[in-house]
């Protein structure tokens, strides 16, 4: 059997304002579907993808409650994605610049995101099969 | 030859840099290179065949093997038979598939 393949990703739009996130977020999916490892490093303001105080929210003008709503919040799919990285046997790695937090007052985040420099980015790319640099715009 | 993968997702109809891309593809493939293009999100636009756009129309005589996806289709109601002949509906895999095998990927 071969060894698995690692993917290495960088990423910096913040949730909840452009499609670009969700793009993102289903590329991830479908490398964990390929059987492939993950790096992922957050970067500006995709710091706040993992912020563990993400809270949906209802809508008024529609009239639905929170349930009713089923708001999106990607540290729950960044969780999803932990989850099934391990269901599969694959590694998830998911590091946050550390600067880019700090401006950001973003350093309370879900547990398996971790903290770093660009110098992980590096680290990450180094040893992945292949880097795909997402930047905004 | 290079094997390229370009990821686009902006539409040449709000964004001028879109024919750009869409000439990128184009030269690259002229130079010899075997060069894919996924529309994603709002590039998906260009892709339905009531759509003018000399540079897109050009890149798609080019060789440029054009896909669109079936996620961003379907949120703009496109179906496969409102697009333009020759492209084909793809999804992320696509992409992760590409990057598992080597190509060089860019996201515009």
């Amino acid at each position: 059997m071969s060894k698995p393949k690692t993917l290495t990703f960088a990423f910096m739009d913040p949730p909840f304002e452009s499609a670009r996130t969700t793009t993102f977020f289903r590329l991830l999916d479908a490398t964990l579907d390929a059987g492939a490892n993950i790096n992922v490093f957050a970067y500006e303001g995709a710091v706040a993808l993992s912020f563990v105080h993400q809270k949906a929210h209802g809508n008024t003008v529609h009239g639905r409650d929170v349930e009713q709503e089923g708001h999106p919040l990607s540290r729950e799919w960044i969780a999803a994605l932990q989850h099934k990285a391990t269901q599969i046997g694959a590694t998830f790695n998911w590091i946050n610049c550390g600067l880019c937090a700090d401006e950001r007052g973003i350093n309370e985040v879900i547990d398996g995101c971790g903290r770093g420099s660009p110098a992980d980015l590096w680290k990450f790319a180094a040893s992945a099969d292949n880097t795909l640099v997402i930047g905004t715009r | 030859m290079t094997h390229y993968m370009i990821i686009q997702s902006q539409d040449p109809f709000t964004q001028v840099r879109a024919l750009q891309h869409y000439d990128l593809a184009t030269s690259l493939t002229q130079d010899g290179n075997t060069v894919r293009m996924l529309l994603v999100q709002d590039g998906v636009s260009a892709a339905h065949r009531g759509a003018v756009n000399p540079a897109f129309e050009a890149m798609l005589k080019g060789g440029v093997q054009v896909f669109a996806d079936a996620y961003a289709l379907s949120e703009r109601n496109i179906d496969s038979t409102d697009l333009h002949s020759g492209i084909h509906i793809a999804a992320m895999d696509l992409v992760a598939r590409a990057l598992l095998a080597g190509d060089k990927v860019i996201w515009h």
